[in-house]
């Protein structure tokens, strides 16, 4: 890596990390990490992939959810089977993984929304609907099924979206994206 | 056209690329100059790849029915253009692989390799030569990045280099 001499070195080192904190605080930079996290952990869940595949499920479940199933509660017809693994029913658990920016420390934090709607039983009325995803997730944690983290696999695609960024902030690079969309 | 040279092993696939043929022997050492090339050069196949074409703008074929009945095809809502993107991880691990003073290698050499090797030759999956950047392509990259090519280092762009040394090499 090439090195400039730099004078005066105690501001050049404040405005250093400014400008990198500045860069790293960046909406945009963060809202994709964040947009890009929360999508692959479910997709990357419902499609039993790495780590987010999980444990068989047991009969006494393969029939609940037979008979759920049946009452019109699978969001998608191709993603869920009675018998699949996949932390998917009506999609509303992994749908509720959102994210949010703390801009003041440079953090993206992913979080479950607790608004779940009940289930239908077999002639449309609700079901009972009594847990938040909150409280499911931490049930099926309790149980070895996890899903709300960061794979080693999703971590390096994530690491290559921030060094995407950082080029992007090159001048070089941006008189030259100037320059195209003229 | 012919097709580039690519090195394709299942450890790795990439291309050198020669910076300083295409614009000079000293703006092929300056690192700004090689970031925003390879940056380029990726947003360019990204492009390609978003339109279901790959190497030298060629279509790439379809994807079969069984592989649109799958799971991991409805899980990640694909919609049928062909971009190599499952997961995004293939694609993402392209980065450059090794420097000289003349030339950068980009390409994959991590987990990701076996996959984008199988694709590229069409080993155990259909053929799909999506890696890669033709001569003209890369011309027309030089022609771009050339005339602003400026040797005064900014305090901006030292940080920005830096920081990506610390993320790709774990450096400071």
């Amino acid at each position: 890596m090439a090195r400039v001499k730099i004078t005066g070195f105690k501001q050049a080192g404040q405005n250093l990390k400014k400008f990198l904190n500045r860069s790293i605080q960046e909406s945009d930079l963060l809202k994709d990490i964040g947009s890009t996290a929360e999508t692959q952990i479910r997709n990357r869940t419902r499609a039993r992939l790495e780590e987010y595949k999980q444990d068989d499920i047991r009969d006494s479940t393969k029939k609940r959810r037979k008979s759920l199933i049946k009452s019109g509660n699978s969001f998608n017809n191709t993603i869920v089977k009675d018998t699949r693994s996949n932390l998917s029913l009506s999609g509303q658990l992994l749908d509720s993984i959102k994210h949010r920016i703390g801009n003041l420390q440079s953090l993206v934090i992913l979080y479950l929304e607790n608004n779940r709607k009940p289930y239908k039983g077999v002639k449309g009325q609700d079901l009972e609907n009594k847990k938040t995803n909150t409280e499911i997730k931490n049930d099926l944690e309790k149980q070895g099924r996890k899903f709300l983290f960061i794979s080693d696999k999703l971590k390096a695609q994530l690491e290559s979206k921030i060094a995407q960024q950082l080029r992007k902030k090159l001048t070089l690079y941006n008189k030259i994206i100037r320059k195209l969309s003229r | 056209m012919a097709k580039p040279k690519l090195t394709l092993k299942e450890s790795e696939v990439s291309q050198t690329i020669d910076l300083a043929t295409l614009l000079g022997e000293g703006a092929a050492k300056n690192d700004t100059v090689r970031e925003t090339f390879f940056q380029l050069a990726f947003d360019r196949l990204m492009e390609r790849l978003s339109q279901g074409r790959g190497l030298d703008n060629k279509v790439l074929p379809k994807y079969s029915k069984a592989y649109k009945n799958s799971l991991a095809y409805a899980a990640f809502d694909k919609d049928g253009t062909v971009n190599m993107q499952l997961t995004g991880d293939m694609v993402n691990a392209i980065k450059i692989i090794d420097k000289t003073k003349s030339s950068i290698k980009v390409g994959i050499n991590d987990e990701n390799a076996p996959k984008a090797y199988n694709h590229q030759v069409g080993d155990t999956l259909p053929k799909r030569e999506w890696f890669g950047w033709t001569d003209k392509e890369l011309k027309s990259i030089a022609n771009e990045i050339r005339p602003e090519i400026n040797n005064d280092r900014l305090l901006s762009d030292e940080v920005v280099l830096r920081a990506l040394d610390r993320l790709l090499n774990g450096q400071s």
